[in-house]
């Protein structure tokens, strides 16, 4: 079974990912010439070949959407894939264009993927309607998937080829005329996915000012600090890299702890990867109870602030 | 010039019941336009206004979508008329599925320039119709676009979108497909003069006999409801906040999450 990664970038997380479920893993890298350069050796983020498509940089990614969905579709008329993509905005351009182009299924909201028995072909374990139900699905041929979690498989591939020894095929590919004509450089977007601990803050909080006691918290547990989605859509408090949901980023880490979130399943499906969740809410009646290990039932404005402190002590190593 | 926006009518899954073998029944998740879409088909209005457009609403699903309380949703919200793919054969539509006839639906409305479609549908949020549309008719496609307007060489369109926190401005050429980001407008709540209007808009009801589903290329090996480890749902009282924090990071520390 072959796997080929669509990325802008090197990503060893999705080359590891593929690694457990397929025989060989290959990269087709879309980037400019600088940024070729700084992954040097790296390139190929473990992945036995890349192929790449340099683009200047005031030509966007996806202006090569097509064009590297018509080379992958010769590349694979014979041998069906699994074509992997992240979850951003460009890596799904790149990933609907192939899937366009060769008619294939995509699968997305992954749990797991393996080998199906007796077969050369993938068993994509999968969730269903915001995670209501869930499926296990195999494709007749090439599939396209969207991986937001790496490490998907239990089964065992090949191990990575090390850096610099994977052959490099540079693609001549021509784009659609898109052009960027300006750019206003922001702050980079935050990661939570790669979070072990993560403090999320919804509606429960009154005013933006309330925030420095949640970052507080956040840094009394070492923790990233994301949002419900209407503080990061509307209200604004948060850059929508910080929300967490269903439509946005999925957390995984070992604690989750939901500050004033009721618990919506749109909020609560992009928690379904971690470990221990904890909610302080003042409604009993809130669905994020049954979808808490522990809730402090209260005055969040009262209790943030206590467990700050309690957590202080206890990770300066006093008894709580 | 001609704009499709593509939305989805759809049920929100918190309402909706699953049986053991995955089944989901939708009867008590009523179907809605989903808050994206709504966010789609005004800046489609919007850029129709701004340019003279015709804009096209387009859609794919049951039967029902193809009914009354659908389409006057639809067509109160800024379309000049409706193109509805409604037959009860596209209820299990798959993405891929979805992708390909809504770019079939295109082909048939014919001229089209610009399809816009939300950030995402209520759902199943895969948020990849538009870029699978863009890649089955070979045209452009940027998601996340904040803004859209006629380019000023009047040669394509000039979008802005949000990449890594910054914004760029960028022109694309037409024709295109541009996803657009879940707050890129304000959409408009219809009014009296909108939902009197939408009544006697042009509705096009296209069915699996005119526009069969391709195959969908996967076997369902199993279904069930999810695997979901069960939460403890442990509550631990908060009128005495002090004690209640030690109480939950006593907890913690045993469990071995607090270290």
């Amino acid at each position: 079974m072959d796997a080929w990664i669509l990325a802008t970038r090197p990503a060893p997380d999705l080359v590891a990912a593929a690694a457990t479920f397929a025989d060989t893993v290959r990269v087709m890298l879309v980037a400019t010439a600088d940024e070729l350069a700084a992954a040097g050796a790296d390139l190929s983020g473990g992945a036995g070949q890349v192929v790449v498509v340099e683009r200047a940089p005031q030509e966007p990614a996806e202006a090569y959407a097509i064009a590297v969905a018509d080379d992958l579709a010769g590349r694979l008329a014979d041998r069906p894939a699994v074509v992997i993509a992240g979850p951003g905005p460009t890596d799904r351009v790149l990933l609907g264009a192939v899937a366009g182009r060769l008619g294939c299924p995509i699968v997305t909201s992954v749990l797991t993927v393996d080998r199906a028995p007796g077969e050369d072909r993938p068993a994509i374990a999968r969730r269903l309607y915001n995670g209501i139900a869930q499926a296990t699905e195999m494709p007749q041929g090439t599939v396209c998937l969207v991986l937001a979690d790496a490490g998907t498989g239990s089964g065992s591939g090949t191990t990575a080829t090390p850096a610099g020894q994977a052959p490099v095929e540079r693609l001549a590919a021509a784009p659609l005329p898109l052009r960027v004509t300006a750019s206003t450089p922001g702050a980079p977007a935050v990661d939570l996915r790669l979070a072990e601990r993560v403090v999320g803050v919804g509606r429960g909080l009154a005013r933006a000012e309330d925030l420095p006691m949640m970052t507080d918290l956040a840094t009394a547990l070492g923790a990233a600090l994301g949002c419900s989605r209407p503080l990061a859509e509307g209200l604004d408090w948060f850059p929508k890299s910080s929300y967490i949901g269903a439509s946005g980023t999925h957390v995984r880490g070992g604690l989750y702890v939901a500050v004033g979130i009721s618990g919506q399943l749109q909020h609560m499906v992009g928690t379904r990867g971690v470990d221990t969740i904890v909610a302080i809410n003042n409604d009993p009646e809130a669905p994020i109870v049954a979808e808490s290990d522990y809730t402090i039932l209260g005055d969040l404005y009262a209790i943030v602030p206590a467990l700050t402190a309690a957590v202080r002590q206890a990770r300066a190593g006093g008894a709580p | 010039m001609r704009i499709v926006v593509a939305y989805k009518w759809a049920g929100n899954p918190q309402h909706a019941d699953v049986g053991p073998d995955g089944a989901v029944d939708w009867q008590r998740a009523p179907a809605t336009i989903g808050e994206y879409d709504e966010v789609a088909m005004e800046v489609a209005r919007r850029l129709a206004d701004a340019t003279g457009a015709e804009l096209v609403g387009l859609t794919l699903g049951p039967a029902h979508v193809g009914e009354a309380r659908s389409t006057k949703a639809a067509l109160s919200r800024g379309p000049d008329r409706l193109v509805a793919l409604a037959d009860d054969g596209y209820a299990s539509a798959s993405t891929s599925q979805t992708a390909a006839l809504l770019a079939e639906a295109v082909r048939r409305i014919g001229e089209v320039d610009l399809v816009l479609t939300g950030d995402s549908s209520l759902d199943e949020a895969a948020k990849l119709t538009g870029p699978t549309m863009a890649g089955t008719l070979g045209w452009a496609c940027l998601a996340e676009v904040a803004s859209v307007s006629a380019a000023q060489g009047g040669d394509g369109v000039e979008v802005t979108r949000v990449v890594d926190g910054g914004t760029q401005t960028l022109t694309v050429p037409l024709p295109a497909v541009l996803a657009c980001a879940s707050d890129a407008a304000v959409p408009r709540i219809p009014g009296m003069k909108d939902v009197l209007a939408a009544a006697k808009k042009p509705v096009q009801v296209l069915t699996c006999a005119e526009l069969p589903l391709p195959p969908v290329g996967l076997t369902r090996l199993a279904a069930s409801r999810p695997d979901t480890p069960a939460r403890r749902g442990t509550t631990i009282p908060g009128e005495d906040p002090q004690a209640a924090a030690r109480t939950l990071v006593a907890a913690l520390r045993d469990a071995g999450t607090l270290t």
